[in-house]
């Protein structure tokens, strides 16, 4: 079985011969889409209750009585209007790529509305098989459907499945063989026609179109449509007038009906869809309102939520320190008797002593202090993501996030910050406009990553006690908010929140702990290496006495303007590399094996940590960065960093200086 | 009947959709999520400040947090 991880730009890389048959799966955000990936092919892929998890697509190859299949999963998209960056995914690749057959997942508990897609997505006139997934929970929301009417209808098969059981699967594989192989271009696929007013526009297209897209494989209608509904979309230039077609259609449409050209299209589909989903669903009565949803009030509901988010997020940190705790003692023990083995090595090869020390170093760094707190994070947040409780967090501090010129759907990426700033970057691809997301993405650069949090934690707790481990997280906190509402004084107003809130549901164990194990080997293989190289470089730098050259170079500013002591200077380039190597390096630099025999004043440990947190995002977040905003908003994001944290460094000076006579 | 904005309806009010009068871009985001003119909703949270959660009652309730700002474009009319 093989697997594979394809980014939004980059090029496919199974290499397939033409017979190998591709199968996309389509569905709107929160269907279980990645579920029944998981499934048929066998490997787990994240799966949230969180709109817009799958913001890459996926691939594997599956095998279908003995026939394989290139099955790929996109990710979840409302409409083929995409808003989102990661709806972009889906649109571009139905329009630019060769798929043999559709399988649109529909949340059967949302039938009328997801059944919108489903219209669209026949117009593409693929070979075609509707998943109702999650119809085992119609009954407890009071509808029931049927499927054979529905699948008349439409004129394609149409399964009814449960994909977190795995129910329906086989009847799904069989329909999926059959509409591959069997059926083919015989399918009879019946693709809602519009009314005369728009129908006679689509008609009008639909002949060029068809000698234009043959090549491509997609069919004309589809073209034609999205040429009237969105022209954006497609290449209108390829067709002679077909620019002045849309505009008279526009201004028909404008003037008949008082309502655009695009939204006169999607009402269309609408109205069908909706009378589509009449004659296919039956209301049942409901029994009384399940206790989830009663309690699910009380998580949204200000009042009660806030109280509820207060008490989770309590709970979701005490965890994280207790179980990394748990942790970090059980690998202490194993690794501080590592040393000794190669001691000896230090008055014979002193160069090879420094290498080991550093690579040692490295991996203490990785096992010892960050893999021990990333674990349980990364696990609480999943399960945060599962439940759908993420959701929640982004409606109940929407307003808050209003103070800084954002929205709710940034506190995800806020939120996973705490843990990597590195998955919360991707993450930012769920905010659908650019501002907003440029703005966000800013803004989490200066998050207390789990990284930050150590070398706080770290040199708090050996030299200033908690009350300044408190100081200096209200004022991160404090600088991220001004510095949003100075951001977004330069930008255009923000578009406001719309987001849907799905049903809670219980975790899966069985995907937390994949999407767990996911994130954990990406951490191993992203950041894991920088980390043990660095160390490694950071003690040959050692070992040539480089640091007093560092030291010298950045004195006049370490020194003479924060009166930090010079030894300091050359930390900050390893904090490049990573943030908690900081912590090592300043023990090293002053040559103590334990933090609390740095001779640091309070002021001076307050005054770095705030310089430390703002100056410079860690060697993984700029390659990420740089990959996914380009370099100029990296070298924007990088300036307002240094900015941020001489400035909140020369403050601390001065009011500390105040108050402590230094 | 009783025009009013979608902002300024009470929790559990029932509610039609009149009009969106948002923006381009906000009106694009609500049909794609499946709110639509004639659709009756339940305004399931709405405190004054912050965002507004409704239950689209026509679409399978599903629901759909809107930001105060934009459920100030949308008219409604009040059905119960």
């Amino acid at each position: 079985m093989q697997e594979l991880q394809l980014g939004v730009e980059s090029p496919k890389k199974f290499k397939l011969n033409q017979s190998t048959k591709v199968v996309a799966l389509v569905g709107q955000p929160n269907s279980g889409k990645s579920t029944l990936f998981n499934i048929l092919s066998d490997i787990k892929v994240s799966t949230a209750n969180f709109a817009g998890t799958t913001v890459e697509y996926k691939e594997s190859l599956i095998s279908i009585f003995g026939e394989t299949f290139h099955l790929i999963d996109l990710p979840g998209t409302y409409s083929l209007n995409p808003f989102e960056p990661a709806e972009h995914v889906t649109v571009k690749y139905l329009l630019n790529n060769k798929v043999d057959l559709i399988i649109n997942v529909v949340d059967s508990t949302l039938i009328t509305r997801s059944l919108e897609l489903t219209t669209e997505l026949l117009e593409l006139g693929i070979p075609f098989v509707v998943a109702l997934n999650m119809s085992d929970e119609t009954h407890k929301h009071g509808i029931d459907i049927n499927s054979e009417r529905l699948s008349e209808i439409l004129g394609v098969p149409v399964v009814k499945i449960s994909a977190l059981y795995g129910k329906g699967i086989h009847q799904l594989m069989d329909a999926c063989y059959e509409q591959t192989f069997v059926a083919g271009n015989k399918a009879k696929i019946n693709p809602i026609t519009f009314t005369y007013h728009i129908e006679h526009w689509i008609q009008k297209i639909l002949e060029p179109a068809e000698t234009l897209v043959k090549q491509n494989k997609i069919s004309p209608r589809f073209w034609a449509i999205k040429a009237l509904e969105n022209p954006s979309l497609v290449d209108i230039s390829l067709l002679n007038g077909l620019r002045d077609i849309i505009k008279t259609a526009e201004s028909e449409i404008e003037a008949n009906h008082r309502t655009s050209l695009f939204e006169a299209i999607e009402y269309e589909r609408h109205h069908q869809s909706m009378s589509i989903s009449h004659k296919v669903t039956i209301s049942i009565p409901r029994k009384s309102i399940p206790f989830s949803e009663k309690l699910d009030l009380m998580f949204l509901r200000p009042r009660t939520g806030y109280i509820f988010a207060l008490f989770f997020f309590a709970l979701y940190f005490f965890l994280v320190f207790v179980a990394g705790n748990f942790i970090a003692s059980l690998v202490d023990s194993p690794l501080s008797s590592v040393p000794k083995f190669y001691g000896s090595l230090k008055m014979h090869t002193p160069f090879l002593w420094h290498t080991v020390e550093g690579l040692y170093q490295g991996i203490v760094g990785a096992f010892g202090i960050v893999l021990p707190y990333f674990l349980p994070l990364l696990f609480l947040t999943a399960i945060l993501e599962e439940t759908g409780y993420m959701a929640r967090i982004a409606f109940l501090l929407d307003s808050v996030f209003h103070q800084m010129g954002l929205h709710g759907k940034s506190v995800a990426p806020f939120i996973m910050g705490f843990g990597c700033i590195v998955p919360a970057v991707y993450a930012t691809r769920i905010i659908e406009n650019r501002r907003d997301r440029l703005i966000t993405s800013i803004l989490i650069n200066f998050i207390p990553c789990s990284a930050r949090l150590t070398v706080i934690f770290a040199l708090t707790t050996a030299l200033t006690g908690p009350f300044w481990t408190g100081v200096i997280f209200g004022y991160v906190l404090f600088a991220i908010a001004i510095t949003g509402k100075i951001i977004s004084f330069f930008m255009p107003k923000p578009l406001g929140l719309i987001l849907e809130i799905p049903p809670l549901r219980l975790p899966s164990m069985k995907i937390t702990f994949k999407k767990t194990y996911f994130k954990v080997r990406e951490f191993f293989k992203v950041a894991v290496p920088f980390l043990i190289l660095g160390s490694v470089v950071l003690a040959w730098l050692e070992y040539f006495n480089f640091t007093y050259h560092i030291n010298q170079t950045m004195r006049p500013f370490i020194t003479s303007l924060l009166g930090l002591p010079e030894q300091l200077g050359s930390t900050l380039i390893f904090g490049f590399l990573r943030k908690e190597l900081v912590v090592f390096m300043t023990a090293q630099a002053f040559g103590v094996t334990n933090l609390s025999l740095l001779p640091l004043t309070i002021p001076q440990v307050v005054i770095f940590l705030v310089f430390i947190i703002f100056y410079f995002p860690c060697i993984s977040t700029t390659a990420v960065f740089w990959k996914e905003f380009g370099w100029k908003h990296l070298l924007l994001t990088i300036l307002i960093g240094l900015c941020l944290s001489t400035v909140s460094a020369l403050l601390f000076k001065f009011i500390l200086g105040y108050f402590f006579n230094f | 009947m009783f025009e009013m904005l979608l902002a300024e309806a009470n929790n559990e009010k029932i509610v039609k959709v009149i009009a969106i009068e948002s923006g381009k871009g906000a009106k694009q985001r609500l049909l794609s999520l499946g709110l639509h003119i004639n659709d009756v909703v339940e305004v399931v949270s709405n405190t004054r400040f912050g965002p507004i959660l409704i239950k689209n009652l026509s679409k399978n309730n599903a629901r759909i947090a809107i930001g105060r700002g934009i459920a100030e474009k949308i008219q409604v009319e009040s059905v119960n």
